[in-house]
């Protein structure tokens, strides 16, 4: 028997193959011998095949839910906002979340769906269940996938696509990972539950791990980091995430064991209510790293009264705080030789300098504008560059340059006011990792900085901001 | 309701006796004038639908050569609804006959 035919075959549903799987093999060898050779032609078997095709589609939910599913992936796909769209590959992904997001509660209705009708047909044998399980599944799986890839190509087709070497196919693992945990959730419902109850109960369940789906911020910033880094985002952004997998995990476990030991399903309402306490249980806190960001007072800054004002954290006063005032009193010098525009020091100007993160008022993140989150665990070695980074900026008037020529600016400013080439680079430190992310920067020479400097200073001198 | 083409071709084809699946395919060519090649998909699904319908009926099997061979044969209800359909199609030819044999300048038998 040829592999196409077999294939034609095993498509059919299992019901169809028990009744008719031989008869059909016996009338096919017949047609083969009296008019193919002997042969089974590719015009008989492709016709059976997409036949059982139909057959087996159309007497399961999954097939109708995945349909469902394709329409919201491709709907939400060609009316998400793509205004913002910066053309990396990640970017892109994320727009699928929405869709995505809305698809996970029908997912996980069909899978209860036939799961509660698997459990219905007391199929007796382990290997016979998971046969069912994966025939009533499938469906739904390969249209999630057709329209993940379909919705992936309509974001393209509407906002573009470039290469950018920050990609990370985390997002795509975690979306995956979500869309097989909705899968599990309705399984193990439908092992429990009626059918009635279930359509209802999985997508409420559901919903609640969806949610994730839509802060795209999180996979967002995860994507360049890479694997290690996107956990750890994860799970210090979102308190509830240690919870989500805990749950996700014991809910796939139960499904697995059910599967294979449904005399284990008596014991499913007890896995149940321990996730649902765990999760009821469990308050969102601020992430570790939040807290010592967010939760400062900037009462608590210390501050020199003599010009430049410079304030630091009572910390970072006590550990360096009159070496530092000292070299930045020589770099504010400098710079005023130089003629860079920052204040000048004199009777009556004030220039402060918070040498730390600040909460942003609206929002109460902090500030990325002044000086970010890195500087929490700086020293002096790194508060000059980021000064003459933070004089820079404060001075900017967009849409004067890029970018790269702004931290290049910077760059050649710190240079000029004494920082050593190898710290004078704009750097944050990763809160996670504690490894310094410097920023790229074009200028290979205190010559080339001052060149830079001085054409940014010729150009850009409409836009310095006045004293505070 | 008109029934379509092929399943009009078996239950023709088991109103002469019980028939196995190649044997219809067979006789569904014949019947057809060669015009009606059933494929094996379309024959089983057929098949299959008509049993669901209790049109026909499997009628014993035999194995021959190895191969497993199932015979179906017409129900009463199965004949009935054949008879219905011949009935429609006979009105419905003969219609057609009266309108082209008043048709000038058509000779027609």
């Amino acid at each position: 028997m040829s592999i196409a035919v077999r294939t034609a075959i095993r498509l059919h549903p299992l019901a169809w193959r028990k009744r008719y799987a031989d008869e059909v093999l016996g009338t096919l060898q017949d047609v083969a011998d009296d008019h193919h050779g002997g042969r089974i032609p590719l015009t008989e078997s492709v016709p059976l095949g997409i036949r059982g095709l139909w057959l087996r589609a159309r007497s399961s939910i999954s097939f109708w839910a995945g349909l469902v599913v394709v329409g919201l992936l491709i709907g939400c796909a060609a009316t998400v906002d793509v205004e913002y769209l910066d053309g990396s590959l990640i970017d892109v992904l994320l727009r699928v979340n929405t869709g995505l997001g809305y698809s996970l509660p029908v997912l996980a209705a069909a899978a209860g769906w036939a799961g509660a009708r698997a459990r219905r047909a007391q199929i007796v044998g382990a290997r016979e269940r998971l046969r069912q399980l994966g025939a009533e599944t499938w469906p739904l799986v390969a249209f999630t996938a057709v329209g993940y890839i379909i919705a992936v190509v309509v974001v393209v087709v509407r906002g573009g696509l470039m290469w950018m070497p920050v990609a990370s196919l985390f997002i795509v693992l975690a979306q995956w990972a979500m869309i097989l945990v909705a899968f599990a959730i309705g399984q193990l419902l439908g092992a429990v539950l009626p059918r009635v109850l279930v359509i209802f109960a999985a997508p409420a369940a559901t919903w609640f791990f969806a949610g994730l789906l839509f802060t795209s911020q999180t996979a967002w910033n995860i994507a360049p980091q890479g694997f290690y880094r996107g956990i750890a985002f994860v799970f210090d952004v979102e308190p509830y995430t240690r919870v989500y997998l805990i749950a996700g995990i014991v809910i796939a476990a139960s499904v697995l064991v059910v599967t294979v030991r449904p005399f284990w399903a008596k014991l499913l309402p007890v896995a149940v209510l321990a996730v649902v306490c765990s999760l009821v249980s469990v308050q969102p806190a601020p992430p570790p790293y939040q807290v010592a960001a967010v939760e400062r007072s900037r009462a608590e800054l210390v501050c020199s009264s003599i010009e430049p004002v410079v304030c630091l954290w009572p910390e970072q006063e006590a550990a360096f705080g009159p070496s530092l005032r000292a070299q930045m009193a020589e770099a504010y010098a400098v710079a005023g030789t130089l003629g860079l525009p920052v204040d000048s020091p004199g009777p009556g100007s004030v220039a402060r300098y918070a040498m730390t993160g600040l909460p942003h008022p609206d929002d109460n993140w902090e500030n990325a504008s002044e000086l970010g989150l890195g500087t929490v665990g700086f020293g002096p070695d790194d508060l000059l560059p980021l000064y003459a980074y933070t004089m820079t900026s404060c001075c900017w008037q967009e849409p004067t340059v890029g970018d790269g020529e702004y931290s290049a600016v910077s760059y050649a400013a710190s240079i000029l006011l004494g920082v050593p080439p190898e710290r004078a680079l704009p750097a944050v430190v990763d809160p996670y990792t504690g490894q310094r992310n410097f920023e790229p920067s074009g200028v290979p020479d205190r010559k080339a900085a001052q060149t830079l400097v001085h054409d940014w200073l010729t150009d850009g001198v409409n836009g310095v901001r006045p004293p505070d | 309701m008109a029934l379509q083409e092929p399943t009009f071709l078996i239950l023709t084809s088991l109103a002469q006796g019980r028939k196995h699946g190649y044997a219809l395919i067979k006789d569904a060519a014949e019947l057809s004038g060669g015009r009606v090649t059933l494929r094996v998909g379309t024959l089983y699904a057929a098949l299959d639908r008509l049993c669901t319908e209790g049109l026909i009926a499997a009628s014993g099997e035999e194995i021959v050569d190895g191969r497993l061979r199932r015979f179906y044969d017409l129900t009463e209800e199965g004949a009935a609804s054949l008879s219905d359909e011949v009935t429609r199609m006979r009105s419905l030819a003969s219609k057609a006959h009266t309108r082209l044999s008043e048709r000038p300048g058509l000779a027609f038998a």
